[in-house]
Order: C-alpha cells, then structure tokens, then sequence
C-alpha cells in the first residue's frame, strides 16, 4: 500500500500545477477574505516576520519598484506569532508600506499557510501569473531584487 | 497489479486539479561532546482543487536516531487532512489554532526547539466578514527537559504530559469593536487535573492607531487535592501613529499561579501553571543580535506583571531609530518570617524593582537603515540589561539574590559591491555581570549593612565577543566563519562533573553553503558553537553546546 501511494505522489507530481491554494485569510486591518480576492494578473507573494531581517531588506528593495506595474498585486505573509500585532504594525507605519487594493498583508497567525508553502526558513518568495506559482526564492541577498523585477516584468510583458 | 492501475486511473483524472509540493531535510551531526544526530525529515501536501471546495493532505515523515534535539522517531511523524469551503472548514489530524492573541490557545511546532503543541483531533472553523468560530478537540502529547525530574538532559525529555482539550472560540465585529470569546478545558487523566479556561477579548482599530485588551481565567482541580486553584490575567496594548512615529504600550498582569520561590520552578508540582498551549504576547524585545539572544525573557504567566514602552520612526529617508523599554516583575515581593518561611506582599499595579520580585529592567537602542546609494546595509544599537532571576534569601539578617547585569553592543553591516558579490560582519560585544548578591543587614547602630557579590565564575565581569564574516557569490555560494570568546572559565559552572560539559572559552567555526538552485540547499559546517538560551518567537529552550564537530545540511524542495 505504502508503494502504490509512494508511486501514485511521483505520478501526480509528474504532471500537477502549481496553483496557489484559494485559503481564507486574515488581514492586518482583521478583515477576513480569501488569497484569490487578493491577486492580480501577477502577484509578488513574500513571507516574513518583523525578526526577519532578511525579509524587511526584502521589503525595502521590493518597494521601490511595485508601484510601477499596474497589473501587479503584492501580499506580504506575516509569520510572527499573533501576539506580536503591535510590532507588525509599527513596522508598517514606520517604513511608510504602501497598503492599498493592490498592497496587502496578510497575517498568517496559525501558520496555515506557511506550513503549506513549506515557508521555512524565511523569506520565501513567490510570483504567481493568473493564480499559477511561475518562481520561487528562499532567501534574500541584496541585489536579489534585480532578478525579482526582470521576472515580473518578463511575465507582464511577455 | 488491478488496484494500482485502478489508482493511477483515478489519479490520472485529477492530475490537472491536484497540487504537490515536497520539502525533503536531511542533517547530521558529529561533536566531541556526543551531541550527535541523524535526521531525515519528508514532508509532502497533495491539494486538490475544486471550483467551490479543496481538499488538502499533509503528511510529514520522520526518521531520526537520534534527533538533534527531542525522541526517536520512525514514520509518519504528523498529518493533516483538511477539507476547505469558502466560509468554513474541517481539518483532522494535527491541528493548530490559534485564538484571540494567544492568551488561552497558540498551539506552535518548532521543531529546533522539539516544542509542539499541537492536537491530533478535529478543528471546525467558520468564518464571514463580520463572524467567525472555531472548535477543536484533541490529543495533546508534550515533553519537556526539566530539572524538577531526575534524568535531566538538555536534548532529551524527562518529563510527558498527556492531555486531552476541547473547546470554542467566537468572533464579532460590530459598531467598529472586535470582541472575542473562548472557552478552552484540558483533562490530565493520568494526573486527575482537570482545567477550564476562558477568554474575552475587545479591541478597536481608529484612524491613528488601535487598542486591545484580553482577560483570562483558569481553574484547575486535581483530585485528592484539597484546594481548587484559581488564576487570571489580563494584557492590554496600545499603539499610536503620528505621522510616521509609531508609539506602542502594552501592559500585563498575570497572576495565574503564585508560588513562592522555593517551588516557583517546580513545574511537576505546580498543577495550577499556565499551560504550553497559552501563549501570550512576548512582552519583550526579540532579539536577534546572538548574544543579545541568550538574555531574551520570556513572559512568565503564572505570575508577572509587566510593561513595555516602543517608540520607532525614521530619522530621515534612509535611516530608523527605535527605542524600546521594558519592565517587568512578579506580583509579590517575597521575604522570609521566622523559621524561614516565605511570605508575600503584593506589589502595586507597576513592576517594581524591589530585588525580592525579581525585577527585570531593559532599555534598548537600535538604528538601522542604508546608505544613499542602498548598496549598504546597518543594524546597531545598544542594550542594558538589569535582572534578579534567584530569590535565595530575604530575611532581617540577611538577603541574597542572583542576578544578570548586562551592557551589550552589536552591530550589523553588509556590503553589495553592484557585482556578484556581497558582504555581511556582525560584531558584538558584552560586559556580563553575573552571580550573587548578598547583603548582611547590620542591626548595630552606625555600622552600615554589609554589602558583598560573588561569581562562579573566575571572573566579576564575564567578556563576551562575537564576531561573524560572511561573503556571498552569485546567490550560489555562501562562506561564514565565525568565533566567540569569553574571558571567564564555565568549567567552574559544570556541578555534576558532566564529562560531556563544554569547558572551552573560544568557539570557531566555518561553513560552506551551496545553493543548487532555488530550492536545493547544501550546507556543511566545522567547528564549534557555545550553548545556551535559543528562542524562536518567545519560546525558549537551552541548547547544549556542539563542541568540535560537524554538521551537514540538505534541503530540498521536491517540486
């Protein structure tokens, strides 16, 4: 039994999609929505946490560019244990994140999601074009969001 | 043969719906002190995706022997089936909620640290834009390395505790305010506890900022046992913006289970102390600076009362300054009556920082930000620390205290050079008092008390340094070499002449790491790492040290 289920994952693998898994979320604001109401024709998905150091470098270099493209949505996952709201937002207010329609942060207090991304360790960065995963990244160097942007602008203008 | 191609038929049909992502973990590691360890960790979630539903396995496989820290294991270590709509859904397995801001449920799995509190049962949640609920039942099974039992190892539990929990939890949003409510109870059979706990929560986001409180209460009861124990607690949180300052307050007090400090620690006999599943805000600053991490607090439910004050903003476009302060102390300050017994006065609605409360006091100073051309990065700050962590004594002839003094410098920089590669130094530097505070009380008139301090260590003040270096090329190869130092000698601390005890005062190591591409990772690492306090979101364990040794890593995501 265990074979034929060992097998059968190896076959699905072979042929399955990448898509983004439509999840309820919970927002900064405590709105609830779900992930697919938060895409765009292309969507920068990046998980994080306030102690991520990485991932706020991320962030900085990631919001210099966003705002240029119009059919591209960003939703920042946040990792840190709920307790930590306060923390969350003074970060945001702070570095001034451009939080709109098309800028959102999601926090992911029970893990849900970082557990189905397999999001450890932190950051871990996603493109996705019409809800179908197109890249991953683990990890941030500085530098790293040059090859970020040729990706979303090879995707929105191919 | 017929059931496997029946499989693969039926498989075969839901290919375009089916979603699989695998994450394989392979470690091992060799030290001169045996901390030794095998691991290999499979984890797989298989989704299937339907116009109005999905449904969602996850399974995640183990085999270890030993496990860097915590048992064995062989097989099937956690799985998930869940089953997703819109607005609600069913999971059974392993599950993780996480209720309010986690005073009375955050069940967490962080396996470096073998904490998990997750429940193998079944969660219910149902959600709309102005409601939500959430049910769990389950089986809970944790382990703790404790020195309240015989058998202490810092890398294998002594101590089990089973319990089995059921509960609800309810959200509303009306008139611009969250409330909250949850009620939670937890049976130890084997132990004949039963506890009940409830939670109420209000909060309310305006245009500059928000504010949130939450109250517990627990009771617990254990059979045989002539008195009920009662405790509660509340946290209350502010945070102001104005303009791009961002002022936070938060208070707490909790008083779930006041013990004297003779059996404050003794976790197996404390039948009233709050649960792992209650995790409440940090309370405290997480630091991530390494040796600024070995001095992190974590919130002491069963007793504490506790302020935190945060002021960040940026001092131009380029450049942030944060200020944190935060105190913190029991509800009591404890002293001695005749024949030695200890008595309680309680304290007034501040932390105080009588030496009998164990009082802590921290005040940090962080700045961060990048150069004009962006190509570098800074994190430094500076950090004083001030704790009573040991009430030994606080009669009228004499009190003693042991205490942790600390003035901590780091620092931060990396480097971009605009080709392919990059550059990180982290320097940090520690002046560390620690030991005993002891004052002989004069009863003689003009002869003042007498005033005395004392270190296991060879040392009065302990000199700790870290340094690390790292170098990226092309987001391929990463190099770090990293050493520690201090002046002091620990072998003084090793009591029970524990022939695996890491006596050394310097710790140097080097790592390679090599990134096939996004996600195949391999790392090797030589060397030597100092042990000590390791947190991961406010939980902390201590961790031995890893003398001598290496360890290898890979990781892979099999996608």
């Amino acid at each position: 039994m265990k074979k034929i289920l060992l097998l059968c994952i190896l076959f699905c693998s072979l042929f399955s999609q990448d898509k983004l898994p439509n999840y309820s979320v919970k927002l900064l604001n405590n709105n609830s929505t779900t992930l697919n109401n938060l895409t765009d024709e292309v969507t920068l998905i990046s998980f994080w946490a306030t102690w991520c150091l990485p991932c706020i470098k991320e962030i900085d270099k990631i919001n210099l560019f966003v705002k240029d493209y119009e059919n591209l949505s960003v939703i920042l996952i946040n990792t840190d244990k709920v307790g930590e709201i306060p923390k969350v937002k003074r970060l945001v207010n702070t570095k001034k994140y451009p939080i709109d329609e098309k800028y959102h942060i999601v926090m992911d207090y029970n893990q849900k999601l970082s557990r189905s991304f397999n999001a450890q360790p932190i950051p871990l960065t996603l493109i996705t074009k019409d809800n179908q995963i197109i890249y991953r990244k683990r990890g941030f160097n500085i530098g790293d969001e040059i090859e970020i942007k040729n990706i979303i602008e090879q995707v929105i203008f191919e | 043969m017929n059931s496997l191609i029946t499989f693969f038929l039926f498989f075969s049909t839901l290919y375009s719906q089916v979603n699989i992502t695998n994450e394989l973990e392979v470690r091992y590691g060799d030290s001169a002190n045996d901390y030794n360890y095998n691991e290999l960790i499979f984890d797989t979630r298989i989704s299937l995706f339907k116009p109005n539903y999905m449904i969602e396995g996850i399974l995640s496989f183990e085999r270890s022997n030993p496990p860097e820290i915590g048992l064995d294991e062989r097989g099937l270590r956690k799985y998930l089936i869940g089953y997703y709509k819109e607005n609600w859904s069913l999971e059974f397995g392993d599950i993780y909620q996480t209720w309010g801001r986690g005073l009375i449920l955050n069940q967490l799995d962080y396996q470096n640290l073998d904490f998990d509190t997750g429940a193998e049962g079944v969660g219910f949640k149902f959600s709309k834009p102005n409601l939500s609920v959430n049910l769990i039942v389950g089986d809970l099974a944790l382990s703790k390395s404790t020195t309240s039992h015989s058998g202490y190892n810092p890398r294998i539990p002594n101590y089990f505790i089973d319990q089995f929990i059921y509960g609800a939890d309810f959200n509303h949003f009306i008139n611009g305010f969250n409330y909250g409510l949850s009620i939670l109870a937890v049976e130890e059979n084997s132990q004949d506890i039963n506890h009940n706990l409830s939670n109420f929560r209000i909060g309310k986001d305006y245009s500059a900022g928000d504010i949130f409180l939450s109250l517990i209460r627990k009771d617990s009861k254990k059979d045989n046992f002539d008195q009920n124990k009662q405790g509660s607690g509340f946290y209350l949180s502010n945070t102001n913006y104005l303009s791009n300052w961002s002022i936070t307050t938060s208070y707490r007090s909790m008083k779930i289970d006041i013990n004297d400090p003779i059996s404050r620690d003794n976790l197996s006999e404390n039948f009233g102390n709050a649960l792992d599943i209650q995790r409440s805000p940090t309370g405290y600053y997480l630091h991530t600076f390494r040796l600024l991490s070995r001095t992190t607090q974590e919130v002491n439910l069963n007793d504490e009362i506790g302020l935190e004050f945060q002021v960040s903003g940026p001092l131009n476009s380029n450049n942030i300054v944060a200020i944190n302060f935060m105190k913190s102390s029991s509800t009591k300050q404890w002293y001695q009556i005749l024949g030695g017994e200890w008595a309680g006065k309680e304290n007034s609605f501040f932390p105080t920082s009588d030496n009998s409360a164990y009082p802590f006091e921290e005040i940090y100073l962080e700045f961060s930000g990048y150069s004009k051309n962006g190509n570098i990065y800074y994190k430094t700050g500076i950090d004083f620390q001030n704790e009573v962590f040991n009430v030994l004594s606080n009669s009228s002839e004499n009190k003693s205290y042991e205490i942790n003094k600390s003035q901590t410098v780091p620092l931060l920089l990396s480097f971009n050079t605009g080709s392919k590669w990059s550059f990180e130094m982290q320097l940090e530097y520690q002046k560390l008092k620690t030991g005993f505070k002891n004052i002989i009380i004069s009863d003689v008139a003009g002869i003042d008390d007498l005033y005395s301090f004392h270190s296991l260590l060879s040392e009065k003040y302990q000199i700790n340094k870290f340094i690390s270096l790292s170098t990226n090329f092309n987001q391929k190869w990463t190099f770090n070499f990293s050493v520690e130092t201090t002046n002091a000698d620990e072998s003084k601390l090793n009591n029970d002449s524990n022939e695996n005890f890491d006596s050394s005062n310097s710790w140097k190591s080097f790592g390679v790491s090599y990134k096939f591409d996004t996600d195949d990772t391999l790392q090797v690492f030589y060397g030597s790492v100092r042990g000590g306090l390791d947190c991961t979101n406010g939980v902390c364990r201590y961790i031995q040290s890893f003398d001598d040794g290496l360890r290898i890593d890979y990781t892979s995501n099999l996608n």
